[in-house]
């Protein structure tokens, strides 16, 4: 039984090390490295329907001036 | 006899209110670029988010005054970088000290090999946030404009209120002063 679950325990952690070295990269600039980072990072899930109840209990942006609705 | 709805039955939650359809096309296309520049200058989760969301409230109540879709990016990059540098004024000056020395970006030793070789995925975040916190906010703000391929020099440059010959020359320190740190986070 000991056995069984050192073997399962060695099996998991040669998984995750085998996950981990599927997630090396090589980069060949900062700015490349920047761009895997923030492909990777998403803004919270909460954060549009935040808004969108923020933005339903402001007034309606304003509309343009007369002036500016006559000669853009 | 009518059926009537048990008294303690809770009412069902009001459904949440959904983005006016042109805004909720600028924040599907922008709200990613712009959470990430807010995080990675601020360094802080949930001031990002914060932040995120103050951007996109002050694009709503200035949509208006805006004046194209081409422009739309370079406008809220404007908005979070002044944004972000109002609340960094306050809180960095009273809680970080700034490392203003670039020669130890400079003379750090290890130029011949590339430091963005066998990165870790998952320690990306955490050795970017170290590598962006050792340089000076100029250089981070560069670094994280011309990391979005759609921004010219001509939108960064007015973006940082400098000439793009000024911004090429910035850049090239940056990226170095980046390599370095970043190599020193792993």
């Amino acid at each position: 039984m000991k056995q069984r679950l050192q073997q399962n325990q060695t099996s998991q952690t040669g998984q995750v090390q085998q996950q981990t070295g599927a997630q090396r990269r090589e980069f060949s600039e900062a700015e490349e490295v920047i761009r895997a980072d923030r492909e990777q990072t998403a803004p919270p899930g909460s954060l549009g329907e935040r808004l969108a109840e923020s933005i339903a209990s402001e007034p309606a942006p304003p509309a343009k001036p007369w002036w500016k609705r006559l000669f853009g | 006899m009518e059926l009537q709805p048990e008294p303690s039955a809770p009412a069902p939650p009001a459904p949440a209110a959904p983005l006016p359809a042109d805004f909720a096309a600028i924040y599907e296309t922008h709200s990613q670029q712009i959470f990430y520049l807010a995080l990675r200058l601020l360094g802080d989760p949930t001031q990002a988010e914060d932040a995120t969301h103050d951007v996109f409230m002050k694009a709503w109540r200035n949509l208006g005054g805006f004046r194209g879709e081409a422009e739309v990016r370079t406008w809220l990059y404007r908005i979070t970088l002044n944004h972000c540098s109002n609340l960094r004024s306050s809180w960095h000056a009273r809680n970080v000290h700034t490392q203003s020395d670039e020669t130890v970006f400079e003379t750090a030793a290890g130029a011949a090999d590339s430091p963005f070789r066998n990165v870790e995925m998952s320690e990306l975040g955490q050795r970017i946030r170290t590598a962006l916190g050792e340089l000076p906010e100029e250089y981070r703000v560069l670094l994280l404009l011309v990391a979005d391929q759609e921004l010219s020099y001509d939108e960064i440059s007015q973006l940082t209120q400098q000439s793009t010959d000024a911004v090429r020359g910035k850049l090239h320190r940056a990226r170095k002063a980046f390599g370095n740190a970043f190599r020193k986070s792993a």
